[in-house]
């Protein structure tokens, strides 16, 4: 009888002290507030017979950088396969394009090629990049398509209420 | 580690109008020297290849760079009784700056050993110039003592020759 009273005893303690974890479910939704912005078009003079160039030498000693330009263009597209040592080369790309830029006083490099030589030893590193292109002159940065209410200067479709 | 870092960033203030670099292959002869903290420790002759690398950043400053295979040999013993002969083979990356005067080169720098021995020290260097060729003397003063219980000072001359 006591070993019937006890194992009832367990069971029921054992019933009770069990863990019990409830689940519900529900659905969120993610509200986000995206901005769509129409594209954006510039009215770019290219002078084909004004050639502008820019060079940039880089000097490393293992991972320091002993020598180079501080100046950098931003926003450019230099077609460097992305990677860890791809941006030393990215740098010296893009101090040659500031080059370029602010010596000829343009916009823009339209059509730019890149010159990239590296020297690779053990301990040094030399990256010299010469970039060329034409001189691109912006004259006007419009929207194409519609817009409500319009600039004065806009050339596209107006939408009217 | 950190005076390394801080001799190169210093390097960075330097009007530095880099020239061609130059590399080439050394051989030296060495004798590594033992401070007798443990027991009677003495030095033999050991050898050392190695390639090198320098680039005058001024007309009176050079940068250089070398990695070096060194084997050392010594015995150990008590009183004037040597009993015990070893030796061990381990890499040497030593990075220098140097003053130029001349073909008179005097360099100072610290060098990392890696290997049967891991070590880290000060070096001393003069190297003379004579077109592609280099002869100089240097000193490592090494502060491991995890190989006999003895730091080591490492004396070496060497024959270098610029391949390019």
């Amino acid at each position: 009888m006591k070993k019937t009273f006890l194992f009832f005893s367990a069971l029921s303690v054992l019933i009770m002290t069990s863990c019990k974890s409830t689940l519900a479910s529900a659905t969120s939704t993610p509200l986000s507030v995206t901005e769509n912005i129409r594209p954006l078009d510039a009215d770019i003079t290219v002078d084909t017979k004004k050639e502008i160039s820019g060079q940039s030498k880089t000097l490393y000693f293992l991972f320091f950088r002993l020598s180079g330009d501080s100046k950098y263009a931003e926003g450019v597209d230099y077609s460097t396969k992305s990677g860890l040592f791809s941006t030393k080369v990215s740098r010296a790309k893009a101090a040659a394009a500031y080059k370029a830029v602010k010596n000829s006083g343009c916009d823009v490099i339209v059509h730019p090629n890149y010159e990239v030589n590296i020297e690779d030893y053990v301990f040094f590193k030399k990256i010299q990049v010469k970039v060329t292109g034409y001189a691109g002159t912006i004259n006007s940065i419009y929207q194409r398509e519609y817009c409500s209410p319009c600039s004065d200067n806009y050339k596209g479709l107006e939408i009217k209420n | 580690m950190k005076k390394i870092i801080t001799i190169i960033c210093l390097m960075t203030f330097i009007g530095i109008q880099a020239q061609d670099i130059q590399g080439g292959l050394k051989l030296s002869v060495n004798l590594p020297m033992f401070s007798g903290d443990v027991d009677n420790t003495k030095g033999k002759v050991g050898y050392s290849i190695g390639y090198f690398e320098s680039m005058m950043l001024t007309n009176n400053i050079a940068l250089e760079g070398e990695i070096n295979y060194t084997h050392v040999a010594y015995q150990l013993g008590q009183g004037d009784d040597f009993t015990f002969e070893d030796d061990i083979n381990f890499f040497e990356i030593p990075l220098m700056v140097k003053y130029v005067s001349n073909d008179f080169h005097i360099g100072g720098g610290f060098q990392y050993c890696l290997g049967s021995v891991t070590d880290f020290g000060p070096i001393v260097d003069l190297t003379y110039y004579n077109d592609n060729l280099r002869f100089g003397a240097r000193a490592f003063l090494g502060s491991d003592k995890s190989l006999t219980g003895n730091s080591m000072t490492n004396i070496s001359a060497y024959i270098g020759i610029v391949i390019f």
